[in-house]
């Protein structure tokens, strides 16, 4: 009863964050993605994690609902994004690596918009907005249009655009581009604390350290596919499994990362 | 190809003119150029027809010879037409120094290299005059030829005279360019350039429109105004300055040398101080760099929030908030409305004053409504929050039609309040007709319009020919509609067909291009 006041019902702890089955996308001859296949389950810190043009930002953006797939099934707690795309874009918040910002609007007005967009109530959303704009350092510029704001600030503010909703999926691509280093420690704290309360966070990086840092498991993609998944350790005993890791072993991410990469994707 | 030296202040202007030519968005293919080329030498026709026919404009124009009674006069009018010319030149040199030394971004490039950074400033200032002259030079240096055929050798001062013109024009607006831009910000500046362009082309117009305006009888007084003033002993001074450029043209050297000694020292001052100004940085790069003051009335943060909700509210209220807050959007609209004035003045005194005003309001609600509809369908900032957010796409998209169309409408309303008390069947007609007109506008937006840059609002036609073409048909069938409806409401039907087939065809494209997404 308390549950259909909320509209949709929260998602059982068994339906996975997201789910990808055979997801194929191509521009022209090139394969962005190449038959993706992934299920991450609720509550995870999950890195995706490769070499520029692999395939992470297009596979995010069919997530998202802002690309359409060749062929190939995603959903969203459930909700699969090419037949129920509102409600799959009600629970996602997809966090571009360019900040989606308006210049002209200050930071209060960019988060009432943003609210109203995902439908969040007046009165809550002002709450939310205001802890999210004092804890992110932003209150005392609250009022100063985002076009006098540094790349850093503009990022911390499209951040919150995307927490005021409260997603219970949150998607981030390339999320430290661009932050100081104060900054960035407070970004990763609050992915970590969003994974603790329950949520699940996936975010793409180049940045071996974050990914090693924060994921719990770790999505290596190479030409549109997944070629390696699992935890640091199992990603480390699979590169050391695939035939004698380049240097001693390779104990470090980036030595896992550099082999499995490199090699041409199994089968 | 080239002799020029890579590095010497030559090879930098080469640069710089064709950097000027690509930004006029030309093609450069042969038949082009061919087909220009033709065209111009035909334009020779026109002077060939003034100097040969028009005989007091011939002596005028021959030095020495003050035959005519009216030669003084005729040098006064055209002086005062070229110096008006003049002022469009530097409203031109404004807008090409601003994009040149503040928005292309390549001066921190060529500065940072090991080039003389006065060569740079002289190529930049040559490139602003080179640019800012070209038309005019286009339209006068037919009269040198033609002069120079027909026995008045002496036209062929047109062509230093041009170019000292062109120089003090450069030096004007990059004095002027300096200036606003240091006051105003980079973009108010370039605001401030249209502004200037466009006042001087209506008042211009209006001017060549005087007979219309005031009738004969006004007109024949002014003559003799202007004719006795040329001649007077008292305002002697004030007849050479305005006669200067033209003096200079016709060849009396006198002049010629002013204006050369004038345009050469004004261009070589500005540009020796624009590269001092730079290079001590004492002239900021970027107005966005600076820091908006926070308003006083709403303090540096609220005690508490209060938000909006409701999707149509959130989406009205954003959109207005960014109109509102681009002085310069609200400026280039209002431009295109500012071209009608003339019309409506030079038509309205032909006839009836509903038989125009009604087409031209429709004309202009047209403009309006369709360059704010472009702004809030097409060139939105964050186009993918709007996407990823859980709300209906075309529902959005209709709210920000709304957010366009709306203000439109308020500012039509007087005119048809006022119409509406005399003449309520134009009235109905003008209602009817801007309703239909900017729904037809927006609708082109919806279906045809590709996403954008807002500040690229007044090029929005260049990467997108088809909704250009509907946009013009739009404004133009319906003006037409409007205007049948009030003079010949027999024949109007054919016009409202007409009116009806641009936003069909934008609707029947977008339908296409859903399809093809859909199946993509």
């Amino acid at each position: 009863m308390a549950e259909a006041a909320f509209g949709a019902a929260p998602a059982l702890a068994s339906v996975p964050a997201l789910e990808i089955a055979g997801l194929y996308k191509h521009y022209g001859a090139s394969h962005a993605v190449d038959g993706l296949d992934i299920v991450i389950p609720q509550g995870e810190l999950h890195a995706l994690l490769g070499p520029n043009g692999a395939g992470k930002t297009t596979t995010l953006r069919i997530v998202a609902g802002l690309l359409r797939a060749d062929t190939g099934r995603v959903s969203v707690l459930g909700h699969d994004v090419a037949t129920e795309p509102t409600e799959a874009k009600r629970v996602l918040a997809f966090l571009p690596d360019d900040a989606l910002v308006y210049g002209k609007l200050d930071a209060v007005e960019y988060l009432e918009f943003v609210a109203g967009l995902w439908g969040i109530d007046a009165s809550v959303a002002a709450t939310r907005a205001e802890e999210l704009l004092r804890w992110l350092e932003l209150w005392p510029k609250a009022r100063e249009r985002a076009e006098t704001y540094s790349r850093g600030m503009r990022q911390k503010l499209a951040l919150a655009g995307a927490l005021i909703h409260e997603p219970q999926v949150l998607i981030l691509d390339e999320p430290l581009t661009g932050l100081d280093a104060a900054a960035a420690r407070q970004v990763k704290d609050l992915l970590i604390e969003r994974v603790r309360a329950g949520g699940t966070v996936i975010l793409t990086t180049h940045i071996l350290e974050m990914a090693e840092r924060l994921a719990e498991r770790i999505s290596l993609i190479r030409a549109g596919r997944i070629v390696a998944q699992g935890s640091l350790d199992e990603l480390r005993a699979q590169a050391a499994a695939g035939g004698g890791a380049g240097r001693g072993g390779g104990s470090t991410l980036e030595d896992v990362f550099l082999h499995l990469t490199a090699a041409p994707p199994a089968a | 190809m080239t002799a020029l030296r890579p590095g010497s202040a030559g090879w930098l202007l080469r640069h710089e003119l064709r950097l000027a030519w690509r930004k006029l968005g030309f093609r450069s293919s042969r038949p082009w150029l061919i087909a220009g080329a033709s065209l111009w030498l035909a334009y020779h026709l026109a002077p060939y027809g003034v100097l040969s026919v028009g005989n007091s404009v011939a002596t005028a124009a021959t030095p020495g010879a003050s035959a005519s009674e009216h030669a003084g006069a005729i040098g006064v009018m055209v002086g005062a037409a070229l110096w008006a010319m003049f002022t469009l030149m530097v409203s031109h040199a404004i807008t090409y120094s601003v994009d040149a030394l503040f928005e292309r971004g390549d001066l921190d490039l060529l500065l940072a290299s090991p080039l003389e950074p006065r060569h740079v400033f002289l190529a930049r200032g040559l490139g602003v005059a080179v640019s800012s002259v070209t038309l005019y030079a286009l339209l006068l240096l037919p009269f040198a030829h033609v002069g120079l055929v027909t026995g008045h050798a002496r036209l062929m001062a047109i062509y230093p005279a041009l170019a000292a013109l062109a120089l003090l024009a450069a030096a004007g607006g990059l004095a002027l360019t300096l200036l606003l831009v240091r006051v105003l910000g980079v973009r108010r500046a370039r605001t401030v350039a249209q502004l200037l362009g466009a006042f001087v082309g209506a008042g211009f117009f209006l001017v060549m429109q005087a007979g219309n305006l005031f009738g004969d009888a006004t007109l024949s007084r002014w003559w003799q105004a202007v004719r006795s003033a040329a001649e007077s002993e008292s305002s002697w001074w004030l007849a050479r300055i305005v006669r200067l450029p033209f003096d200079a043209m016709r060849g009396e050297p006198a002049a010629l040398a002013a204006l050369l000694t004038l345009g050469l020292g004004a261009f070589a001052g500005t540009v020796a101080f624009t590269a001092r100004r730079f290079h001590l940085g004492t002239q900021e790069s970027t107005a966005a760099a600076r820091p908006s003051k926070p308003r006083a009335d709403r303090g540096p943060a609220p005690r508490s929030l209060r938000f909006r909700s409701g999707l149509a509210l959130i989406v009205l209220t954003k959109e207005w908030r960014l109109i509102a807050r681009d002085p310069q959007i609200v400026a280039q609209t209002l431009l295109q409305v500012l071209y009608l004035v003339p019309l409506v003045f030079v038509w309205g005194r032909q006839g009836d004053i509903g038989e125009v005003l009604v087409p031209a309001i429709v004309l202009a609600a047209t403009a309006l409504a369709s360059g704010l509809s472009w702004i809030t369908v097409a060139a939105e900032d964050a186009p993918e929050l709007v996407a990823a957010a859980p709300v209906d796409g075309g529902r959005v998209r209709r709210l920000k039609l709304l957010a366009a169309l709306l203000p439109v409408w308020l500012l039509v309303a007087p005119a048809g309040v006022f119409l509406a008390a005399t003449r309520p069947l134009a009235a109905l007609v003008l209602g009817g007709c801007v309703l239909g007109a900017t729904i037809s506008a927006g609708l082109i937006h919806i279906n045809v319009s590709r996403p954008g840059d807002r500040r690229q609002m007044n090029r929005r036609g260049k990467g997108n020919k088809l909704g250009a073409v509907l946009e013009m048909a739009t404004s133009l069938t319906w003006s037409a509609f409007a205007w049948g409806l009030v003079v010949w409401p027999r024949y109007a039907a054919i016009a409202g067909v007409a009116a009806l087939a641009a936003p069909m065809v934008a609707l029947r494209i977008g339908r296409m291009r859903r399809r093809e997404a859909a199946a993509a």
